[in-house]
């Protein structure tokens, strides 16, 4: 195996996660309360650019097969939840804990590399014990929403893209709107409250 | 880039949808072969899963109403979202609102991260994920203590893997990042007031709780909700619902404002 290319994908990776600014607690943290949605932007242009590049490779047949991940109904909703929950309080995830160490944040490096490593231990250990009964719970094999439902595939990226465009603008109104407010010579910039909650929606239907 | 650039933006959404719902596109479209393939995130136990009954779909030969209807939410929403632009739009001009000027950044960072996971997958077959890749390396020092265990080398690889390489990259990359915008530097604790052995305690425990999460559910937020998001897993969505569903509630928590004055993440409240 090559050593060179998963290396390459990784630096790009990880260069891209501290340009976006991922690799700070404050914005990942921000990201679930709604006060710093780069992190929302930053998924949500990833999935729409990804899910619109592999299906126009897989429509013009450049690409027959392509990795899908198994759904595990149940362990992906308790392993989502446990990861959220750990992730709203500290403020990283396992990519940002690995970038943010490289950039030289030692709670970063130490504690979320040793808990990192706590963790896969503890899973392994157990894992035999109690994976197979949960992975079996609303388990779909490796299926995508379009075979699933028997739509086109197309379909479902554009929707996805209509609702990443719609709220993608809605975020940004709404910052437009609060640094508008801000400004005391704007008339009727006060008329309208800056706290309207449209962030919310805008971030959860992008999720 | 204005605002106002997403109107178009969803015209041309629009436009792709109707272009694809003709029938002609839908024949075109190849049938998928399943299977995680050699990946080492995809998840291990899931044998029981019947395999083949989602994968050997024939290619449809008629009218499906499924596409009909999807069709018409894609354009509901579509004209929706115009019309909601739209509106907005005029009332900004009426009241004589600034232009809102957009961060690209965060935009321009994601799009280049969704090529790269489209190479990922479609040129190298591989998952751009992380805690896979922990899962493997762990596995090396699981093996050492407990060699008789029943899930590295057996479930999972263990070692230097595809993945593992990818986590030593995404360190190198962030290092070089940092070390090119002169960002670089050794910190114990986040930006802010804190506790330091409360953080680092906070931060061990929410790290262990996350590689735990990931590899319950089969990968973290990069290697199953974007990953897997990206080829329309379901399970990549119910993942991220299932994320801040309990994400949000938790941020809120810690930061509600009856909080004692050191929280339990380590920081320092007002």
């Amino acid at each position: 195996m090559s050593v060179a290319l998963p290396l390459a994908l990784g630096f790009l990776f990880g260069w891209l996660l501290e340009r976006a600014g991922l690799t700070r607690r404050d914005r990942v943290v921000g990201a679930f309360r709604f006060t710093d949605l780069a992190m929302l932007k930053f998924l949500g242009a990833a999935l729409v650019v990804g899910a619109v590049g592999l299906q126009a490779l897989r429509s013009l047949g450049f690409v027959a097969a392509l990795p899908v991940v198994p759904t595990n109904l149940a362990a992906d909703a308790i392993g989502g939840a446990l990861l959220g929950m750990a992730m709203a309080a500290a403020g990283f995830c396992p990519g940002t804990i690995v970038a943010g160490a490289g950039t030289g944040r030692l709670d970063y490096l130490i504690p979320g590399g040793l808990g990192l490593l706590a963790g896969a231990l503890i899973f392994g250990w157990t894992a035999p014990s109690f994976m197979p009964a949960l992975a079996r719970a609303g388990a779909l094999g490796p299926a995508t929403i379009p075979r699933l439902f028997g739509v086109s595939g197309w379909l479902v990226v554009v929707l996805l893209t209509e609702v990443a465009l719609i709220a993608g603008y809605a975020a940004e109104r709404h910052a437009g709107r609060r640094r508008g407010a801000s400004r005391a010579h704007v008339p009727a910039a006060g008329a309208r409250s800056p706290s309207r909650p449209v962030a919310p929606t805008a971030a959860r239907s992008r999720s | 880039m204005h605002a106002p650039a997403f109107g178009p933006l969803l015209w041309v959404a629009i436009a792709a949808a109707m272009a694809m719902a003709a029938p002609r596109a839908r024949a075109q479209e190849r049938p998928v072969v399943c299977g995680g393939g050699t990946s080492a995130t995809a998840m291990p136990f899931s044998e029981a899963a019947p395999r083949t009954s989602a994968c050997a779909e024939p290619a449809p030969t008629r009218v499906r109403w499924a596409d009909v209807g999807l069709s018409l939410a894609v354009l509901a929403l579509g004209g929706g979202g115009i019309a909601y632009v739209r509106a907005n739009e005029r009332r900004r001009r009426e009241r004589e609102l600034p232009a809102t000027r957009i961060d690209v950044v965060p935009y321009a960072t994601g799009a280049a991260l969704g090529v790269l996971v489209t190479v990922s997958l479609a040129v190298f077959a591989q998952p751009l994920g992380i805690s896979g890749g922990v899962q493997n390396l762990a596995g090396s020092v699981g093996l050492a203590i407990t060699p008789d265990n029943r899930y590295w080398g057996h479930a999972i690889p263990v070692g230097a893997t595809w993945s593992a390489w990818v986590v030593v990259g995404v360190l190198a990359g962030a290092l070089a990042a940092a070390v090119s915008a002169g960002s670089f530097s050794l910190r114990a604790v986040p930006e802010g007031e804190w506790v330091p052995w409360r953080r680092w305690a906070a931060a061990f425990v929410a790290a262990t709780i996350i590689e735990l999460g990931a590899a319950i559910a089969g990968g973290c937020t990069s290697g199953l909700a974007l990953s897997g998001g990206v080829v329309l897993a379901p399970g990549a969505f119910v993942f991220m619902a299932a994320m801040f569903a309990a994400g949000v509630p938790t941020a809120f928590w810690l930061d509600r404002p009856a909080a004692d004055r050191v929280r339990l993440d380590g920081r320092r409240g007002a």
